[in-house]
């Protein structure tokens, strides 16, 4: 943490001639006076210096103090606040006097970022025990699903599994699917939050294919969940190509898409996209209740999850939005959402270069 | 009634100073009320360029203003050593001590030849 924005530059001063007589008011008030001369500092005096060296003009009283530096830490100049007992030290920059740091406001502000670290702490580590919680589920689930199914075949009869084992097997291989995608985004958002290069591809891209393909895995999964989702597109040329990473787009795509129908109140999800001022914006639409004015700010935090109407917690490991963000933002777009009492809509603006389209 | 008439009696004497009120050495405590940029200051505006200060390493003195006249005698190590020696050990912290320094330089003999 560095002092730079916390350097005063306006401060009560006293000329090195006053006599100390009729500044003692003054200085017992402030608790320092910067001695100022023409523009030239002389030094800071304290009520310390007065009784050390009881003269009579400002200039015989003072005692020189040291000098902070304006790229010194906090840690640095709490040290020389220590050694010097005095309530405010000049700040100096290539050897010219550029403000006061008050030692008060200085103890202040580190209060605040204590408690504002504390209370980061408590939540970050309920959020964590949830987050453990639900990756416990949530991983083990299609495991189950997996292993169960997996049994299940080793017991069936040949005939048996000639009838019905190609529907075992969509069922396992969906589950697989699943588990590998969840540790697929773990593993990405990790990459991504450790700073890493991330590699883009910049490929040829033909939207309708994203779009069909998203229709289709997630119209067959939610009949696979008993639950009849209708996924529709609307565009008015999903024969659009462009140059970009179709992997990445994909991702956001599909974890809005499987947002919005988590949150959908009649199972109907509409996504698309439109050129806007040199950008391609996808869209993803469901009907269902708006989000909390208290969740909006947090809904793109790692392991924050959105209560759906009953106050149950939706299933999922809350990583879905925060990688959406961090990938539109590796694509140099952004995510954004507008959201009221009847449907919700996210909007993910990429920049759509002039290379880009072909 | 009788009026009560007032009187008054005043006991004058005066005398030449000159300013600044010293002529040869000046001591100033750490806690007299004059500090040392005030005094030099002073001096500066009132005889310019006759004084030299000194600051002194000292538990009591805050510094010591000479004379030059006096320094061209004698160096100021050994002017500020004498009064370490006799004079410091008298000087309280709030005091300012004035100095007669009277000096004499004697010869034991001159000799040469003709």
């Amino acid at each position: 943490m560095e002092i730079k924005n916390y350097i005063l530059k306006l401060y009560p001063t006293v000329h090195p001639f006053d006599g100390v007589n009729s500044i003692e008011e003054k200085l017992l008030e402030k608790g320092y006076l910067v001695v100022i001369d023409d523009n030239k500092f002389q030094g800071v005096l304290t009520p310390y210096d007065l009784i050390k060296h009881p003269h009579k003009i400002v200039i015989d009283c003072l005692i020189e103090k040291e000098h902070l530096f304006a790229d010194e830490t906090f840690i640095s100049v709490l040290d020389k606040f220590n050694k010097n007992q005095c309530p405010a030290l000049p700040v100096f920059q290539e050897n010219k006097f550029i403000g006061i740091i008050e030692k008060h406001s200085l103890i202040d502000i580190l209060e605040i970022r204590i408690n504002e670290l504390y209370n980061k702490s408590i939540i970050s580590q309920k959020v964590k025990m949830s987050f453990l919680h639900n990756i416990s589920h949530e991983i083990r689930t299609p495991l189950n699903g997996l292993l169960g199914f997996l049994e299940v075949i080793s017991e069936l009869a040949i005939e048996d599994f000639k009838t019905g084992g190609e529907e075992y097997y969509d069922i396992i291989r969906k589950s697989a699917d699943k588990f590998l995608s969840i540790m697929n985004d773990l593993i990405e958002l990790s990459l991504i939050n450790s700073g890493d290069d991330i590699k883009v591809e910049k490929e040829t891209v033909r939207i309708e294919n994203i779009f069909s393909d998203l229709k289709e895995y997630f119209e067959t999964i939610t009949s696979v969940l008993n639950k009849n989702v209708s996924i529709h597109y609307a565009n008015p040329d999903p024969s659009l190509i462009i140059i970009s990473d179709e992997k990445k787009i994909k991702q956001i795509l599909y974890h809005l898409i499987d947002n919005a129908i988590k949150f959908s109140d009649d199972n109907k999800v509409i996504f698309g996209y439109k050129i806007e001022n040199q950008n391609i914006v996808f869209f993803i639409t469901n009907k269902g209740a708006q989000i909390n004015e208290n969740k909006k700010k947090k809904i793109f935090e790692v392991f924050e999850k959105q209560n759906i109407s009953n106050d149950e917690c939706a299933s999922g490991l809350g990583i879905g939005l925060p990688l959406v963000k961090k990938l539109s933002e590796l694509l140099d777009g952004k995510i954004d959402f507008v959201t009221n009492e009847t449907q919700t809509t996210f909007l993910c603006t990429l920049p759509l270069r002039k290379h880009m389209i072909k | 009634m009788k009026e009560i008439s007032m009187k008054y009696s005043v006991q004058l004497s005066f005398e030449e100073i000159r300013l600044p009120p010293f002529e040869d050495i000046l001591i100033l405590g750490k806690k007299c009320p004059q500090g040392k940029i005030g005094v030099y200051n002073s001096f500066e505006l009132l005889v310019p360029n006759e004084f030299e200060v000194f600051e002194i390493d000292d538990v009591i003195v805050e510094a010591v203003f000479i004379n030059k006249r006096v320094l061209k005698k004698m160096d100021k190590d050994r002017i500020i050593k004498i009064l370490q020696e006799k004079v410091f050990p008298f000087i309280s912290e709030s005091e300012i001590i004035k100095i007669d320094f009277k000096l004499k330089i004697f010869y034991d003999s001159i000799e040469g030849e003709f």
